[in-house]
């Protein structure tokens, strides 16, 4: 396993991870904490739903392909300004160029209907941020595990080519 | 109960009332008016009985009179001693001696018969034969003759007269040579006291059925019948008012059962009475007894005549009854109806409003106690509309607080968790990147830094746990509380274990109706109390017992532990939010855990309270009362709400089941609280 491990981080195609977050407190607690990982990946930051939807789709300031690869992954927050998360969600899962990205709902809140209504919407999972940074460590190092060791994902790049 | 509409009382007592009296004053008038008459009447028939009798008496008198007179007449006297010596001559009736005296006296005999009305004037000699007839008689020669072969009264009367010396007169007899009934009158003739034969007189009846047949006053129906006694039998002798060829025919046997006034008549009895006649009517009767002709006189009217105008009278009232009856039923109609309509009216409108038309009014104009009546309960359904309003305006104030409240628990679980995130955070990472510039003063600051943001972020939990028990009601069911309470105990076997607690479940708990979500948080809270606050005993092992008591009407469970124990003072705050008798320092938690309890018990209309001391631990105990009336208390609510008809309930009820819950807050979670 630890082998794999350090293969993947040598590989320079890192799990390539939109954190869409408008709180910036937010923003670093994440950055630390996937920094601190023992998992590396590549956390690229979109600060508003719009910003996202602009990243994946390299439109404005994300036109550069190099420097904003598309994501294999995107954390998604719910409570944004501009577009929330849902609205996020439901224009990537009705776009076919993008609707395989699995998107990865991350909140403080842990309101039924919210999850709910994720899953509807095509969220691939559902995680509240815990108040204390060592609880969220661990929930950051779990995730990173199972969505980067254990979990299979299709190669956005590849993806996209075959498709245009 | 059978039910009697209101027109049919109304009519009952109407009947009762004016019936009734109508009936006895009918009755008592047509008995007096009956009575009265039939006094009246008697007294007028004994008056015309008595006269009849008194001119009958007169006229008979004068018969007897005048065959005495007859008999003293010097004429007479000579005339039979004449004829005597004639008729015993050698000659006889036939010789030129008795030609002689008889053209002498003929003429005064035949004038004397003719104005004195008598049908035949006879002479007899002492002998018996008759020596002269005004009508020549000349076949009775003599009469002892025929008074041995032949019941004839001539022969009859003049032997008794020739045996008494005086007066006698006969029974009356039908002559069939002239058809018509007849009687004699014998009259002894004495010279110088020596009987020297006899005047005998030949009357018909005539003269007593002149007398008869005046019939006045006695109305329609009156008859008067004079009968003689012969052979046995009560013989009427002058023709009746309805039967002219009665004499001699009409006989009544002695003895028979009916006539039995003319029976009483002929008899020599005298009396007045009702019988029953031959025609087998009843009669009002007046017999009387003429001695010296040996005849009875009876007067009588037919009691349906006398009674016809009682029974008039008593026709009329009866009409008249009827008339009233007739009248009373359609009063009472019309009353029962101007009193039974506004009420079905009411009835009706009513059962509109209750059925849920509240715009029905009652439409009753009348100027009465019923018009009061329909006026007060048009204000009343006004005064409803109003409140229903107010309700329905009051429904959507809540509605729209409880709106408020969720965005408030939304905003609440997200916003205010951010910063808590960054507090906590980024107190961390302080201590991380700054570990050796720190010193333990820091280090404990920060620790406290993190401390309370993770004690913020549980007051928050406990207060969304808080909101959301009170807003969410989960479907009822029938939960084993046994197992619930197992799973519950196992949910925190870690701190049980932890604080070497005896938790005990003392017998098999039952099976009630509720919202299981709510009962296990109401038991994860307190037992979770009672193991927190008997943790520290340190006298005794730590013990906490649940068990129930069936009580008639609901369960009522506890929770008992041996720890601290609270003073009775406090007991009243303790199920306050957040209220703490200790500081978080000594028993960690926020307090909001038996403002949770409070509130389930209270959802399930049972009741929460404390028996405790400061020392002496604590027992907590709920009730919840039991299925059946507790799912019908939140029926009626239901019906009241008007979200279930009452029939839905009833089945419902009937089922004994749980499908008559309250709808469940769309979306809500319904995962664990507490």
């Amino acid at each position: 396993m630890l082998d794999e491990l350090r293969d993947k981080e040598k590989d320079s195609t890192l799990l390539k991870i939109l954190l869409v977050e408008d709180n910036e407190a937010d923003i670093k607690i994440t950055q630390r904490a996937f920094a601190k990982s023992d998992v590396k990946n590549n956390l690229y930051i979109a600060r508003d739903g719009e910003e996202a939807l602009q990243f994946i789709r390299h439109e404005g300031k994300f036109k550069d392909k190099a420097r904003f690869p598309r994501p294999g992954l995107i954390l998604l927050d719910i409570k944004m300004p501009k577009k929330d998360g849902f609205q996020v969600l439901k224009e990537l899962k009705s776009d076919p160029q993008y609707n395989f990205i699995p998107v990865i709902m991350l909140t403080s809140s842990k309101n039924e209907e919210d999850i709910v209504k994720s899953y509807r919407s095509g969220a691939a999972s559902f995680i509240q941020k815990p108040i204390s940074y060592d609880s969220f460590l661990k929930v950051v190092n779990n995730f990173n595990y199972y969505w980067h060791i254990i979990n299979r994902l299709p190669n956005p790049d590849i993806v996209n080519d075959k498709e245009e | 109960m059978l039910k009697i509409k209101i027109t049919a009382k109304f009519i009952i007592s109407f009947l009762v009332v004016a019936l009734i009296p109508l009936a006895i004053a009918t009755y008592i008038s047509y008995n007096s008016s009956r009575k009265a008459l039939q006094e009246e009447v008697s007294n007028s028939l004994l008056a015309v009985a008595d006269n009849k009798a008194n001119q009958l008496e007169t006229y008979l008198n004068e018969q007897e009179k005048n065959a005495s007179t007859l008999a003293h007449m010097s004429d007479t006297l000579s005339a039979i001693e004449r004829y005597n010596e004639a008729f015993y001559s050698s000659e006889g009736m036939d010789g030129a001696e008795y030609e002689e005296v008889d053209s002498e006296f003929r003429s005064f005999f035949s004038y004397y018969q003719k104005s004195s009305g008598y049908d035949d004037l006879y002479l007899v000699s002492p002998k018996g034969n008759i020596l002269f007839s005004v009508k020549k008689r000349e076949d009775l020669r003599s009469l002892y003759e025929v008074a041995l072969y032949e019941a004839s009264g001539l022969a009859d009367v003049f032997i008794k007269s020739k045996e008494s010396l005086r007066i006698e007169i006969s029974d009356f007899e039908y002559s069939t040579k002239i058809n018509k009934p007849i009687v004699y009158i014998s009259a002894p003739i004495f010279k110088r006291a020596e009987f020297i034969g006899a005047v005998v007189l030949e009357m018909t009846n005539e003269g007593i059925a002149r007398l008869v047949k005046d019939y006045t006053g006695l109305g329609e129906t009156g008859e008067v019948i004079v009968a003689s006694d012969i052979d046995n039998k009560a013989v009427v002798i002058t023709p009746l008012r309805f039967d002219e060829h009665a004499e001699f025919i009409r006989k009544v046997p002695l003895g028979s059962k009916v006539d039995l006034d003319i029976q009483r008549a002929v008899k020599g009895e005298e009396g007045i009475g009702a019988i029953v006649d031959s025609r087998g009517k009843e009669v009002l009767s007046v017999w009387r007894y003429l001695p010296l002709f040996r005849l009875g006189l009876v007067v009588k009217m037919d009691t349906q005549e006398i009674l016809a105008s009682a029974d008039r009278l008593r026709n009329t009232l009866l009409k008249i009854s009827l008339g009233l009856l007739l009248l009373v039923i359609i009063l009472a109609v019309l009353i029962a109806h101007s009193i039974s309509s506004p009420i079905k009216e009411l009835t009706k409108v009513s059962s509109s409003i209750s059925s849920g038309n509240l715009s029905a009014r009652a439409d009753i104009k009348a100027n009465d106690e019923i018009g009061d009546l329909a006026k007060t309960f048009n204000e009343m359904t006004n005064k409803l509309v109003e409140a229903k309003a107010s309700l329905e305006e009051q429904k959507g104030l809540l509605e729209k607080a409880n709106k408020e409240l969720d965005s408030f628990v939304y905003t609440a679980s997200h916003d205010l968790r951010a910063p808590l995130r960054a507090i906590s955070s980024f107190a961390a990472f302080l201590e991380e990147d700054y570990q050796d510039k720190l010193d333990d003063g820091g280090r404990d600051h920060i620790r406290e830094i993190k401390e309370g943001a993770a004690r913020m972020n549980r007051l928050i939990e406990d207060l969304l746990a808080l909101s959301r028990i009170t807003r969410i009601k989960n479907p009822f069911e029938d939960v084993n509380m046994n197992t619930l309470v197992t799973e519950v105990i196992k949910q925190i076997e870690f701190d049980i274990k932890r604080s070497n607690v005896e938790v005990k479940v003392l017998e098999y708990l039952p099976t009630i109706h509720c919202d299981r979500i709510k009962i296990s948080a109401a038991f994860l809270n307190l037992i979770n109390n009672a193991v927190k606050f008997s943790s520290k005993n340190n006298k005794e092992r730590p013990r906490v017992e649940i068990g129930y008591q069936d009580e008639k009407d609901a369960y009522k469970f506890f929770v008992k532990d041996n720890g601290i124990g609270i003073a009775p003072k406090y007991h009243k705050q303790i199920f306050g939010i957040f209220k703490r008798l200790h500081s978080a320092e000594e028993y960690d938690g926020t307090g909001a855990g038996l403002s949770i309890v409070k509130r389930v018990v209270d959802d399930h209309n049972g009741k929460l309270w404390i028996e405790s001391d400061e020392g002496k631990g604590a027992a907590f105990f709920f009730t919840i009362p039991k299925t059946l009336k507790q799912s019908k208390k939140i029926g009626e609510i239901l019906v009241k709400e008007g979200a279930v008809s009452e029939e839905d309930l009833e089945k419902a009820l009937e089922k004994q089941h749980g499908d008559m819950q309250p709808p469940k807050y769309k979306g809500e979670t319904k995962d664990h609280v507490g």
